[in-house]
């Protein structure tokens, strides 16, 4: 019921492949204990200026995933960003789909770990984030519609690809048709 | 001539060389012994099970009745011209089987299957086609001139990739004579089978919004011609396209107050002569490719004939070239280390490109300095921009931040200047998407005046937010090209998104003024920009050059040089600079020596 309501809050197709997830979206659990060293650990590997630490540093650190997890479920942090873009990138699952779809659906999320999420929905999920990211593309926030652009083309499908031609029939504005021809793109 | 006329030309001309040709067109028709060989069907035998009209009992057959016979439209094989509809049948090494046609057609053909193919050695039928897999092996589905759809012809010419001159020398039907060298391709392809590709090469076609075309495939730049890059669609396989080198225009290198000198190239080595003066303390030398290409540092001779060698000892100083590309500043000395390889007087700078023309410009202390100056752009940050930001409380603590972690290496900033970003630059830039983005955002800059003074000064973006995967900041200079502004490396961004925030820097932890982590990832931006390396990479994967900044091979709390500013992970208490650390900044021309409270 809850992923019903979930879908139906987002606009969104629920993708099958996800309907059997056991996920709790959008509900906290009480915060797990973690040791305190373990969770400074993970903390720095988040924190880079340029970017997330390799996957092999948080191999070091026990629990990592279920920390970096507590990090991204919980209030906004400096590095909660950061924890979101590490679950997409080495731990992708079902859970980490509804969460993302979550935080890009709430409305209390900042504008920039929405953009950061839209893109890593599409990086890390490919295809199965299409029924996601394509309401956003009729959003009237214009800068939230390029990211959306960008995350869409880089999936490369041919249902992508048509997504954006279409799209790019039906605006005007110059920063957005120049995303499109830099994102429509897929080879076949 | 164009392309298919060139082919037709050709490969009639191989007639010579053993082809037989049943109609190679019969208006201009040479005689066999120019090298023509020509058998031409004028009646069709009647195939053996055709039934005799003298037969009584067969119905009459009119002139206007269509004879249902087996023989071969346009485009089939054949052996003779015995075998075609059309009366001709073209044969060989080209025509592999053999090509049933109707020669000397006239604007159409017969056939509705069939388009007319202009020649200037004959006009002739060939079989429609969409795709390369309508046609036989041995034959391209191909744009022909004279015929209103694709036909099959032989699949001659160059694949979809190689390099061209011409559209004449392409299998497919059109070569990009404005990328490096040309690009044979194959326009409206629908999948990689509409590729030219006789010998398998790995070619795709590119849908694109701009049309559809065959590109070539690649997963590393090395597997691109020369002036190609692998351009990665993100799932593992990329394109060659050719190198987005960015060439540096008249306006940029033109008009400044310092001397920038070009010098066209005659072969890839190139030797760049300058010199420096005996009270220089340390001095900027910036080779530039102005066409944008690489440039491989080799080099610096000096007047005692020993080198800086950018292959050796001073390899890092090589990396800016590699990192950005197109130029490669390079201070001297770099380091305190390297403090003896100052000397006055005649140098040459030996590098490696394949730029046609290449340019310099040097820049001279004569004493270190000690201010920094800033042009700080505002791209689409709300309550926030140049009219307000010498008063906005949250700006001024980013920059008593920057002061209050450089402050204790003698270094502050100096004349501040505010700028915006607006319009369509405003739309595309605010939320920063791709390194592309950065590069294009930071070409926006503008010489602040005509004054080295002016000129002298580090651009900062500071945009509404950064969505590039874990990244807060770039700096795209290591260092950046002092003193020159427009380029691709004139600056440095990062998100603003932690302006007036509170925020716990992580699970369950103390809470961290936005402003001063801002002032933070500022003050670690301008130290790449300024010639600083990080401390230690990920895994050992590298350390700075410095003597007295430790090294930590594995990252962990209990590296030694967590609290240095350019660890690469941000920490409330990672700020501290050491000496070696201050020389470079200090070495660096951008740093300049304050003069009553400004700059000089």
């Amino acid at each position: 019921m809850k992923r019903l309501m979930l879908c139906i809050l987002l606009s969104i197709v629920c993708v099958p492949a996800y309907v059997s997830a056991q996920v709790t979206p959008g509900t906290q659990a009480p915060a797990p204990t973690f040791p305190a060293d373990d969770v400074r650990t993970v903390t720095m590997l988040l924190s880079g200026y340029h970017d997330i630490a390799p996957q092999t540093s948080f191999d070091d650190v026990a629990n990592a995933p279920r920390i970096v997890t507590a990090i991204a479920n919980g209030a906004h942090s400096l590095v909660r960003d950061r924890a979101l873009a590490a679950l997409g990138r080495y731990w992708p699952s079902a859970d980490v789909y509804l969460l993302y779809a979550n935080v890009i659906a709430s409305p209390d999320t900042a504008e920039g770990t929405r953009h950061r999420v839209v893109l890593m929905l599409a990086e890390s999920f490919g295809d199965r984030a299409l029924p996601a990211l394509r309401p956003l593309l009729e959003v009237p926030d214009l800068q939230l519609q390029l990211t959306a652009v960008q995350a869409i083309g880089s999936i490369g499908t041919d249902e992508a690809f048509d997504l954006l031609i279409d799209l790019s029939r039906a605006v005007s504005n110059p920063a957005l048709l120049a995303q499109i021809d830099r994102s429509a793109r897929v080879l076949r | 001539m164009h392309r298919s006329m060139l082919r037709l030309a050709i490969t009639c001309a191989l007639g010579a060389g053993g082809m037989t040709v049943a109609g190679c067109g019969n208006n201009d028709k040479p005689a066999p012994e120019d090298g023509w060989e020509t058998t031409e069907f004028t009646e069709p035998a009647p195939p053996d099970d055709t039934p005799s009209t003298d037969e009584p009992d067969d119905p009459p057959i009119s002139n206007n009745e269509v004879v249902v016979t087996d023989l071969a439209p346009d485009g089939a094989a054949c052996d003779t011209a015995a075998d075609c509809e059309g009366g001709t049948c073209l044969t060989g090494p080209d025509w592999q089987d053999g090509y049933c046609t109707t020669d000397a057609c006239d604007g159409s053909c017969d056939s509705p299957d069939s388009g007319c193919v202009d020649s200037d050695l004959g006009n002739f039928c060939a079989e429609y086609c969409t795709h390369n897999s309508d046609c036989r092996t041995g034959y391209g589905c191909q744009s022909q001139p004279g015929s209103p759809g694709r036909v099959c012809v032989p699949a001659t010419g160059l694949a979809d990739g190689e390099a061209c001159n011409g559209n004449d020398e392409c299998g497919g039907d059109l070569c990009f004579e404005d990328w490096p060298d040309g690009f044979c391709t194959t326009t409206g392809c629908d999948d990689f089978e509409d590729c030219n590709r006789p010998g398998d090469e790995n070619n795709k076609c590119l849908r694109s919004r701009g049309g559809n075309f065959c590109v070539r495939i690649c997963t590393l730049d090395s597997e691109c011609r020369e002036g190609y890059v692998c351009e990665m669609f993100g799932n593992g396989e990329g394109m060659c396209y050719p190198d987005p080198a960015i060439p540096f225009d008249d306006d940029i290198l033109q008009g400044n107050p310092f001397d920038i000198v070009c010098q066209p190239t005659s072969s890839e080595n190139v030797t760049i002569d300058f010199n420096v003066a005996p009270d220089t303390v340390a001095y900027m030398v910036t080779p530039i490719a102005k066409d944008g290409r690489q440039i491989y540092p080799g080099s610096i001779a000096r007047p005692t004939g020993a080198d800086i060698n950018f292959r050796g000892a001073n390899q890092f100083q090589s990396i800016p070239a590699y990192l950005y590309g197109g130029m490669n500043p390079t201070v001297v000395p770099a380091t305190g280390q390297f403090s003896d390889q100052l000397e006055p007087g005649a140098h040459q700078y030996r590098i490696q490109t394949d730029s046609a023309e290449v340019c310099h410009y040097m820049l001279e202390e004569t004493e270190f300095g000690d201010t920094i100056d800033l042009n700080i752009y505002f791209v689409g940050i709300n309550g926030l921009n140049a009219g307000n930001a010498s008063s906005h409380a949250d700006m001024q603590e980013v920059l008593t931040q920057f002061d209050e972690i450089w402050g204790p290496a003698g270094i502050t900033t100096g004349k501040v200047r505010y700028f915006d970003i607006t319009g369509d630059d405003a739309d595309r830039y605010s939320v920063l998407r791709s390194d592309q983005a950065v590069s294009e955002l930071v070409q926006l800059t503008k010489r602040p005046g005509d004054t080295l003074d002016d000129v002298l000064s580090l651009n900062i973006f500071f945009t509404r937010a950064f969505a590039m995967g874990g990244a807060i900041g770039i700096s795209l200079g290591l260092p950046g090209p002092a003193g020159l502004h427009g380029t691709h490396g004139s600056g440095v961004a990062f998100t603003a998104e932690y302006l007036g925030t509170q925020a716990q820097s992580s699970l369950g932890g103390q809470d961290v003024d936005g402003n001063v982590f801002t002032g933070q990832i500022l003050a670690h931006e301008v130290g790449h920009y300024i010639g600083l390396f990080h401390t230690s990479e990920d895994r050992g994967a590298g350390f700075d050059p410095l003597p007295d900044t430790p090294e930590c091979a594995r990252i962990s709390l209990q590296c030694p040089d967590i609290d240095n500013l350019m660890f690469p992970y941000a920490g409330a208490s990672h700020v501290s600079v050491t000496p070696d650390q201050e020389y470079v900044v200090k070495a660096n021309p951008l740093t300049k020596l304050a003069i009553d409270g400004g700059s000089q």
